[in-house]
């Protein structure tokens, strides 16, 4: 019975997938603006978004999508569906992360070479898009696997609000089995799949923009 | 001009899910996931069972479009008030505290509750259960329900509430809780006698005496779908009279 279920893990992992993938997504659409913010913004934005990181780094996530769901739910006319519900509550904690993230990858940029630029009549946002954000991104690629693992693995909250991702399909499974290990055990093997094969993509990306020779703060050397 | 294209992109991606929930005459019912014989998700992932069957066939006399859908069932209710399903049809207990919250259809079936406890073979094989009835409700007895169920309410008022000191541990699903007593780390559990059925078919377990509380089970909808819940009771009506109610009834509620 355990194989038989098979094909529904795979529905099941491409949702959670699909989740995942749309929350980091969310969270790098937000995450990079608030990294930059925290560098370069006047006083009372970085206090808004230390604010921000507070409230989205100090909760729970499954209170984070309690609070999507039912909360916003509870304003009339406004109906959120589940899968919306995950990915705006994963992705705006994930910005909050993401955006701390980019914050320490600016902070690795050498000052000499920002005050290069300057020196040579570059302006403080040609200065952060053609020196800064380049070598930060690169910086910033190995804490981004670290969160795309932490998104994933967050996403297994999903069914506590209706969405019926790979963690569900396990559920249903035991239930239905009654073998409980075995269909946790395989649920497992999924994850653990799902969160190399994206760690891989990420050190093949990270291989593939290498700058020779930017290796002391943290990329990875090539050869 | 990339951040703006995923803007776009998300925002119609969110608009394309919620059009499609909310289009014409679809009616999402949530269920249990694990309550079989009224509701569950088979092998192959499908929901399937008692009232599946029932409200598949409703929706095809009535004219409506259905979906089901699993859901969490402490967050149940909830998501059907929020309106991100319409209806639940899965084994549900009409109580007074729900009737507050939801509203329900005339009632379809009647059950009692069920207590389950281990059983093992005697010296002539004869099935020996562990504990009675009664032994199973003595103080410090560690007794398994699901979450949210009228069976927690029921030992609550009636055997917590009048100071019997039984242990009552709550579980997300009434399948975990015999797991549990098939371990050891439960003396006894207590659910509604169908699914008590279901659930120690092929296991030494065995039900060892019912709680009569005469339940009723209804469909639950939001209070201000009057004409859905018009609809649902009609169409309760005509399936009770058909032959292939007794059929149903047969398959799934007889002698599990």
């Amino acid at each position: 019975m355990v194989w038989n279920a098979l094909p529904t893990f795979f529905r099941g992992a491409a949702v959670t997938l699909a989740l995942a993938v749309s929350s980091v997504a969310v969270g790098m659409l937000l995450g990079i603006p608030i990294g930059i913010g925290h560098v370069c913004a006047s006083r009372p934005v970085r206090t808004m978004l230390w604010s921000f990181d507070r409230v989205f780094r100090g909760f729970p996530a499954i209170v984070l999508l309690f609070l999507a769901f039912f909360g916003a739910s509870g304003l009339p006319g406004v109906r959120i569906p589940p899968f919306a519900a995950v990915v705006i509550a994963l992705g705006l904690r994930s910005a909050a992360y993401q955006g701390q993230i980019y914050r320490g990858a600016l902070a690795m940029v050498e000052r000499g070479q920002v005050e290069a630029a300057r020196a040579l009549g570059f302006s403080m946002p040609r200065t952060m898009w053609h020196v800064q954000l380049p070598q930060a991104a690169r910086f910033s690629l190995p804490s981004l696997s670290n969160e795309y693992s932490v998104v994933l693995k967050d996403t297994a909250l999903a069914f506590t609000v209706g969405v019926v991702d790979l963690m569900s399909r396990a559920k249903f499974l035991a239930m239905r089995s009654r073998e409980i290990l075995a269909a946790y055990l395989l649920v497992a093997v999924f994850y653990f799949v799902l969160t190399y094969a994206g760690i891989g993509l990420f050190r093949l990306v990270e291989r593939s923009v290498a700058i020779p020779g930017l290796g002391r703060h943290g990329t990875r050397r090539i050869g | 001009m990339k951040y703006r294209t995923m803007l776009c992109l998300i925002v119609g991606f969110v608009a394309c899910v919620s059009s499609a929930v909310s289009a014409e005459n679809v009616y999402v019912d949530g269920i249990d996931a694990a309550f079989p014989p009224f509701s569950f998700i088979d092998e192959s992932g499908e929901p399937a069972g008692f009232d599946v069957d029932v409200i598949r066939w409703i929706a095809e006399e009535m004219g409506f479009v259905l979906e089901i859908v699993p859901i969490d069932w402490d967050a149940i209710i909830p998501t059907l008030t929020s309106g991100n399903i319409d209806l639940i049809a899965s084994g549900m207990t009409i109580t007074a505290a729900r009737s507050e919250r939801v509203a329900f259809t005339d009632p379809y079936w009647m059950i009692d509750l069920a207590v389950v406890v281990r059983q093992t073979e005697d010296a002539e094989g004869e099935p020996d259960p562990e504990l009675t009835l009664f032994t199973a409700m003595q103080p410090g007895r560690r007794i398994g329900v699901q979450r949210g169920t009228t069976s927690q309410d029921w030992l609550e008022e009636n055997v917590v509430g009048v100071g019997i000191g039984i242990e009552l541990v709550l579980y997300e699903n009434f399948l975990l809780a015999l797991e549990d007593l098939l371990i050891g780390r439960l003396d006894g559990a207590v659910m509604d006698e169908p699914t008590a059925r279901s659930g120690i078919a092929g296991r030494p377990l065995a039900i060892v005496g019912t709680i009569n509380t005469g339940e009723i089970y209804g469909y639950a909808v939001r209070k201000e779908d009057t004409e859905f819940l018009t609809l649902l009771n009609e169409g309760l009506r005509r399936i009770q009279a058909t032959s292939l109610w007794d059929e149903l009834v047969a398959k799934w509620l007889v002698g599990v």
